[in-house]
């Protein structure tokens, strides 16, 4: 989702982003149609609620269109209102490689996939080591010592100290 | 850790649960091939029986899907606390396993086909969610040991109720229908269908039923006034009725501790809907390691320490005469349930 | 008070000082391990209190509860993930003030709230456990929605500059909570046919998705330019003038998280959020919060520590877990032969004396512990961000495998971390998208809950005093920022998008 909005122009990507969000609302409204009635006659039942939310998804995305298509610049300022987001202390804006993204959502998915068969022990290190090197880490000695020092970490305090039920592995 | 000799469940994928589909992994790896290689050594050099001779010969895992500090939680970690004696000195370990209902630590102990060292813990609310299909499992997908205790439900209502017994309620239902209304745990629940039995038999009032999180949760709200009855265990209430603050109108079956609160029975509504917990293994127990199982199991819940948890829990023991029946009573449950959940609709037929 | 000074000797007794600083020294590691939290920290240890008695046992599981509370706000102050979910507001100025370099401030600040906090809270347990109790029953459907929307009105202060973004994603966090099994008819709702999703979203794979798997994604965008926080980290501490000079902010936190605490299925995370809010809400300099103010620290770490004592409240006097903390100590208190409940201070008293006693040394030790980690944690903070993200990911999966034994929770993870890296790119702000999963199930059920008592009435909303209080004040705190807004810029014309 973060490479795509890479090479759109800005009121395209906006409109995008609002086709995603409608298209999500409406995913929503398709679910709700096999919830079951309310158990008590003029009491709401379980499509409700996110039938309401769905709905109001669709008129926020609507009005995001909407407004893109009257401003372009509202991509510009949408950008500089992630820097202002106090809770995640967000810093969008700056150029980003999406490669690298993609390769790290797949890197920390593999590890998942490894976990249960490699175990804990095995698999962290590999999960560290690749994450160390796609954040900028070149440094071979850390690249190695780093996952080992983590791995042993892990191995005592959550396995052996606190008996934590970790995939053993094999 | 384990590299004994256990062949068969050492090349078993143990940690299916982990895996997101469920399936063995297609590709071995080195050090499974490894461990493979070794066990097959290890058994060609033992007796053919050595893995049943052996049991146990490595740490039991008593897996819990159940909410931690919960009832069923706390039986998990009581038969850990005194089993080991009972399982040759080996660790019993409780392992959390919570996910999809209980269906996260049901997978896994499908992945231990055939393993003696992994048990869990079975409930009341296991059968219903099988019924309903919220769990994709069959009582035939385990290996059914024993059923331990059970906690019979119970009506409740604060001390200044103007209902005395599960008559004036049920008429009071009857006489001002969708204003008189009971909390509970879930919906299409143990606990619902439980009281929803109780209300069949009383001619079926138009009664609120007001589902919680938790059983805790729907005392509250008979607590504070916001339903008129909350239909519970009597443990949860046991405090509140100790010190007056609550009144029992009716017990499913005569409790010990409530020599005279009238069952459901001594009220005319000719049923005994019960909640309970036993303990089951994984698929592909053979009748001899059940039995030994079962037997070590019995012996560990007659232990004083695993007595007087019993008792502080206010729980009472029903283990049946054997594991046969035990399974028999729970593929009747999952019937049950499913026949009255499509009776009421909330299944399709 | 002599039964009180027993107790307080009870609690000094070796084996249970043990007992209290095992607890403390465990409860920190538990709050400050992303997706380990105090609830974890309790199961963990319910075995090992099996084989103790009752009052170690206790004073164990209590001061787990309290130092989890202070150890979450360290790694969301350290590196901008809560260690825990109450720690969630404390990220908003917590973070920020790392990022200035002042790590020791910030975390000093943290450690000298959530012990005044704790001690405020156990005090307010003492007194008002009676009249508290009552008062908490007193939440029923009705109640509880007007709570739940008066929460999420807080959204209107964290949508940042884009109101239209900040409802989209509070939006969003709402439609999260949908997921799992409906708790009125147990139908499963936008769980995609598969059974892993029936329990829901959890709260815990979302705080690690937005806040360790996202910030790691954007560090592998930027290649080798990850975002240092700063060059000098100092781990100098606050001037006890500063702390002392924050008793305003303190005991507001404190008395909102000992009010909320006490209600059963609130909890601290909402508390802390309430906190923070009206902190914002009262300052002078409302518009600083979210970049670094000692008062957004101090406000959410006394009312989440607060609340521990409170939500002994429903406990001790009922019987009623509070929290799913309180849930677990329950379980352990039951195994004890100890039977929470009304007769509990007439029957056990000693034993009440000695857990309130408890307390007071568990939160004198947390405080100890704390300042002994302090520059361990500012070490930490120093890592390069090619070293600390890396192992902040890794460790927030192991956390949340950990929690509940699932690996689909940690695929859940995954997804938010996806889902919070797009957002933050396209300029949404997460905070909303939290507050909605953690209100929702409040809202909705409840308000389902209410109406089907009412057969559909919406009058049953306005006859509780405490529900039109509480709906009143959301309309309140939902409607002043955007007035606010429409005055500055009918003043001086410009900047802000309607």
């Amino acid at each position: 989702m973060g490479s795509r909005s890479e090479r759109a122009s800005p009121p395209l990507r906006l409109l995008v982003e609002a086709g995603l969000l409608a298209a999500s609302g409406a995913a929503v409204l398709l679910d709700s149609r096999g919830y079951p009635p309310s158990l008590t006659e003029g009491a709401p039942g379980p499509a409700f609620f996110p039938r309401l939310l769905a709905v109001l998804l669709i008129a926020s995305a609507a009005w995001l269109a909407i407004r893109a298509w009257r401003k372009g610049s509202g991509a510009a300022r949408s950008r500089g209102n992630a820097a202002s987001d106090s809770a995640a202390g967000g810093r969008a804006g700056t150029r980003i490689r999406p490669l690298g993204v993609w390769i790290a959502v797949t890197w920390i998915a593999a590890f998942l996939l490894v976990w249960p068969l490699l175990g804990t022990v095995l698999s962290v290190p590999l999960l560290v080591v690749g994450l160390m090197w796609l954040t900028g880490e070149r440094s071979w000695r850390t690249l190695v010592s780093v996952p080992l020092a983590f791995a042993g970490f892990i191995y005592l305090v959550f396995m052996v100290l606190l008996g934590v039920p970790l995939p053993a592995g094999f | 850790m384990e590299s004994q000799a256990p062949i068969a469940s050492s090349l078993r994928p143990r940690t299916a649960a982990l895996s997101r589909t469920g399936k063995p992994p297609s590709q071995p790896s080195l050090p499974r091939l490894l461990v493979a290689a070794f066990a097959l050594l290890a058994s060609a050099a033992c007796s053919p029986r050595a893995d049943d001779a052996a049991f146990p010969n490595r740490p039991i895992e008593i897996v819990s899907w159940a909410t931690p500090g919960g009832p069923s939680d706390l039986l998990s970690r009581a038969l850990a606390d005194v089993a080991p004696a009972h399982f040759d000195g080996q660790r019993v370990n409780v392992m959390t396993r919570q996910g999809g209902a209980g269906a996260a630590g049901m997978q896994y102990m499908q992945g231990r086909a055939g393993d003696p060292h992994v048990l869990g813990v079975f409930t009341a609310s296991g059968t219903v969610n099988m019924a309903t299909g919220r769990i994709p499992f069959a009582p035939e997908d385990f290996t059914p040991i024993l059923r331990i205790q059970i906690d019979p439900f119970l009506v409740a209502v604060r001390d200044d109720s103007p209902f005395r017994t599960l008559g004036d309620l049920f008429e009071a239902a009857h006489a001002r229908p969708g204003e008189v209304s009971v909390s509970g745990f879930g919906a299409a629940s143990a606990h619902f269908l439980g009281f929803v039995r109780l209300r069949a038999a009383a001619g079926d009032p138009d009664i609120r039923w007001i589902a919680y999180e938790g059983s805790a949760d729907a005392v509250v709200a008979a607590l504070g006034g916001h339903t008129d009855a909350a239909h519970t265990n009597y443990n949860i209430v046991r405090e509140h009725l100790r010190a007056g603050t609550m009144r029992v109108l009716g017990t499913a079956m005569p409790v010990e501790a409530l020599p005279d609160t009238p069952s459901y029975a001594d009220q005319g509504y000719d049923l005994q809907p019960v909640h309970w917990r036993g303990v089951v293994g994984p698929p592909g127990l053979d009748a001899g390691t059940r039995a030994d199982i079962r037997a070590r199991l019995m012996a560990a819940i007659d232990d004083p320490g695993f007595r007087e948890y019993m008792e502080r829990a206010a729980l009472e023991y029903a283990t049946m005469e054997d594991a046969e029946a035990f399974g028999a009573w729970m593929t009747e449950e999952v019937t049950t349930s499913r026949d009255l959940l499509q009776r009421l609709g909330i299944l399709d037929g | 008070m002599t039964a009180f000074l027993d107790g307080l000797l009870t609690a000094l007794q070796p084996g249970n000082l043990a007992a209290l600083l095992a607890g403390s020294l465990l409860g920190v590691f538990a709050g400050a391990m992303p997706g380990l939290s105090s609830t974890v920290g309790l199961a963990l240890v319910l075995p090992v209190t099996f084989a103790l008695d009752p009052t170690p046992a206790l004073l164990m599981m209590v001061s787990i509860y309290m130092a989890a509370e202070y150890g979450g706000s360290i790694t969301a102050i350290a590196i901008g993930v809560p260690g825990s979910s109450p720690a969630l507001a404390t990220t908003f100025d917590g973070y920020a003030m790392t990022r200035r370099g002042e790590a020791g401030r910030a975390l000093g600040i943290s450690l000298f709230s959530s012990m005044s906090g704790g001690i405020l809270g156990t005090i307010l347990l003492v007194l008002a456990l009676g009249p508290l109790s009552r008062a908490a029953i007193a939440f029923g459907p009705a109640e509880y929605f007007g709570l739940g929307v008066f929460g999420l009105s807080i959204v209107a202060n964290l949508v940042g500059r884009d109101p239209l973004k900040g409802i989209i994603s509070a939006l969003l966090g709402l439609l999260f909570f949908i997921v799992g099994l409906d708790v009125l008819t147990g139908a499963p709702r936008l769980t995609l046919g598969t059974n892993m999703l029936m329990d829901g979203l959890g709260l815990v794979p979302m705080l690690i998705g937005f806040f360790a798997i996202a910030e790691a994604l954007k560090a592998a965008a930027g290649g080798r330019k990850a975002t240092a926080p700063g060059g000098g980290i100092t781990g100098a501490l606050p001037r006890a003038r500063e702390l002392f000079g924050l008793w305003r902010t303190i005991l507001r936190g404190s008395a909102i998280g000992g009010l909320i605490g006490a209600i059963p299925g609130a909890g601290a995370t909402i508390a802390s959020i309430v906190a923070w809010n009206e902190e914002r809400r009262v300052s002078k300099d409302r518009e600083r919060f979210g970049t670094g103010v000692p008062a957004g620290i101090a406000a959410p770490e006394a009312a989440n520590n607060s609340c521990v004592g409170a939500a002994m409240i429903p406990l001790l006097a009922l019987g009623i877990p509070g929290s799913a903390s309180a849930a677990v100590l329950l379980g352990g208190l039951t195994v004890q032969g100890v039977a929470p409940g009304p007769l509990l201070m007439a029957e056990r008293a000693e034993l009440v004396y000695a857990l309130y006693a408890g307390f007071l040394v568990a939160v004198l030790l947390m405080l100890a512990v704390g300042r002994l980690g302090i520059p361990l944690w500012t070490r930490v903070v120093r890592l390069r961000p090619s070293i600390l993200m890396p192992l902040v990911v890794a460790i927030s999966l192991v956390g949340v495998f950990a929690l509940r034994g699932n690996a689909a929770d940690a695929w859940v993870a995954l997804f938010f971390g996806v889902v919070g890296f797009a957002m933050l790119r396209a300029g949404y702000p997460l905070a909303p998208a939290v507050l909605g999963l953690i209100l929702g199930p409040m809202i909705e059920t409840n308000y389902r809950r209410a109406l089907t008592l009412s057969s559909g009435s919406h009058t049953i909303f306005l006859e509780s005093p405490i529900s039109l209080v509480l709906l009143a004040l959301a309309v309140v705190s939902f409607a002043a920022p955007a007035v606010r807004n429409r005055i500055i810029s009918g003043k001086r014309q410009a900047k802000e998008p309607q």
